[in-house]
């Protein structure tokens, strides 16, 4: 902290180089403003295009001190970037909303969302889920909805969180039905969610009791599917290949992978947002 | 099911705020499945949801290291371990003051879990590894 | 995306300075500046006396406990009440292991909150 500007530090993010760090305490009144302004210019250089807030430790906003960071704010978004708040007590938030600066500054709960909302929206960084779960019929209906909620949390539209939905629950019923039930052999499923595509990895660690019936389901995977009436599993396949843009299968002497892509509907379609 | 057989379900996702009513939906709904009652599981979704919030709030805000929650079930009680890695010094020292005072603000999502939990136990590692582990015994045993 | 939280609102009989909001959801902290929004709204709007219909909230942690205390305690500085009815039995039991029903109003229904107004 510098002697001269008692009410802001500003720092790197290591793995983000383009944003700063700007940690405010105490009563920004109209006294730390020239603070504020002073600590800007000497540290945050144009290199830094985004500037996230942490106001934990703040404990009043004067109207002049929301009047600078508003300028700061514009300055970060003529480089096209922003400068976002993050970690506001709930008193401040009130007086935030109160003041109607809610409506003008994008509010973080934490600096951790705040950090992981910048790699998401502005960066386009892949995010990853892992699931490791008891090899259960049960247990899927959980996962697949969880899945589906991750999906429309993520952007994607109901559409395509319905169908990778519908993705997840026949993978996953199939991992359970071809692999061991055996205490701790869990079925492991691994997201990848991307902006443009979700990849989705369903492990499972194989049964030798059920060598003919993964013989039967790996012919499936490789020929095109025909749905025989009394062959479930079969079924399934197909409404994964259909339903999915890329389709693989790995079995070793542990367990089985599937692998699969699903791009997102506009991608596909060529509609852009 | 016999006392000692566990069911172990993992998720690691990302340390964002966002993620944290799906996953707590997620355990609360395979908790149901477990023959659970709605009433364990409400309390056990609460206690999910208070010890991922505080991992993001106290863990890692200088990369995007992911929270882990580690689910066991048993026929008498559930444990709850939450991971998380790499929170800076000052957020280990908010938090352990977190766990230290009971009425401090800032931990009253811990110090509720505690209030709903026969054990709460929580270590920090040289590598500022968080791990927080709750034993929560099924009623009525 | 937020927990799906909806707020919905209406008018009581002969109070202009009164508003009944049902909670539909879970309250977190994923939804904190949403309520707070639309509570500051009506605030503002010289709506300083509220009762919460908490029949249809399902959920609620510590910092959505934290939004109550804190809106109960913003309509008492404003000469105005926060009043909570309806609350179900998985709610409940949170807020008083927290130690908030002697800080909060609690009604079995909204008709007694709204009584108690009178």
């Amino acid at each position: 902290m510098n002697d001269d500007a008692p009410n802001i530090e500003i720092t790197d993010i290591p793995s983000m180089p383009e944003v700063c760090l700007v940690r405010l305490n105490g009563d920004l009144d109209i006294d730390s403003v020239s603070a504020i302004d002073r600590c800007f210019s000497r540290h945050a250089d144009s290199t830094k295009k985004h500037a996230i807030a942490d106001m934990s430790n703040v404990t009043l906003v004067a109207s002049a001190a929301l009047g600078k960071l508003l300028g700061i704010k514009r300055r970060f978004v003529e480089r096209g970037g922003d400068l976002v708040l993050a970690a506001m007590s709930l008193e401040l938030k009130m007086k935030f909303v109160l003041m109607g600066a809610n409506k003008i500054f994008k509010i973080h709960n934490d600096l951790r969302s705040a950090m992981n909302a910048y790699a998401w929206e502005v960066k386009h960084e892949t995010e990853h889920i892992r699931l490791s779960f008891p090899s259960q019929l049960a247990i899927v209906p959980a996962v697949r909805n969880f899945v589906s909620q991750v999906m429309l949390h993520k952007g994607y539209n109901d559409r395509d969180s319905f169908r990778i939905e519908t993705i997840v629950d026949e993978i996953c019923n199939n991992a359970v039905q071809y692999g061991s039930h055996e205490e701790h052999d869990n079925i492991t499923l691994r997201i990848k969610v991307d902006w443009e595509k979700v990849e989705l990895d369903a492990e499972n660690i194989s049964d030798p009791g059920k060598g003919d019936m993964l013989r039967m389901y790996m012919n499936n995977m490789k020929n095109d599917v025909r749905i025989h009436e009394d062959e479930k599993r079969g079924r399934g396949l197909a409404l994964v290949k259909m339903l999915a843009s890329e389709l693989k299968a790995d079995v070793t002497d542990k367990g089985t992978m599937v692998h699969v892509t699903k791009l997102k509907e506009e991608q596909v379609y060529g509609i852009s947002d | 099911m016999k006392a000692e057989t566990a069911y172990r379900m993992t998720v690691s996702f990302p340390g964002e705020l966002d993620y944290i009513p799906l996953v707590r939906k997620l355990v609360s709904d395979v908790l149901l499945v477990l023959h659970f009652s709605p009433k364990f599981t409400f309390r056990s979704e609460f206690i999910v949801d208070e010890l991922c919030n505080n991992a993001v709030t106290y863990g890692s805000s200088t990369d995007r290291s992911p929270v882990e929650l580690l689910c066991e079930t048993y026929s008498d009680r559930v444990e709850f371990t939450v991971k998380d890695q790499g929170g800076s010094s000052e957020n280990i020292k908010r938090l352990r003051q977190a766990i230290a005072e009971e009425s401090s603000g800032k931990g009253a999502g811990l110090e509720l879990v505690r209030l709903l939990a026969e054990k709460v136990t929580c270590t920090i590692d040289e590598n500022n590894l968080t791990q927080i582990h709750v034993v929560r015994t099924r009623e009525g045993l | 995306m937020e927990s799906q939280i909806e707020l919905k609102c209406e008018g009581m009989k002969g109070r202009s300075d009164a508003q009944v909001i049902r909670f539909v959801g879970d309250l977190d902290a994923t939804n904190v500046q949403t309520v707070l929004e639309k509570i500051c709204n009506l605030f503002n709007e010289g709506k300083i006396h509220i009762v919460a219909d908490f029949a249809k909230l399902r959920y609620v942690n510590s910092t959505g406990l934290g939004i109550l205390l804190h809106l109960s305690k913003s309509a008492k500085e404003k000469a105005g009440s926060f009043k909570i009815a309806n609350v179900n039995e998985n709610v409940f039991e949170i807020v008083e292991i927290i130690g908030a029903t002697s800080l909060l109003e609690i009604y079995d229904t909204v008709e007694e909150a709204q009584a108690s107004l009178n």
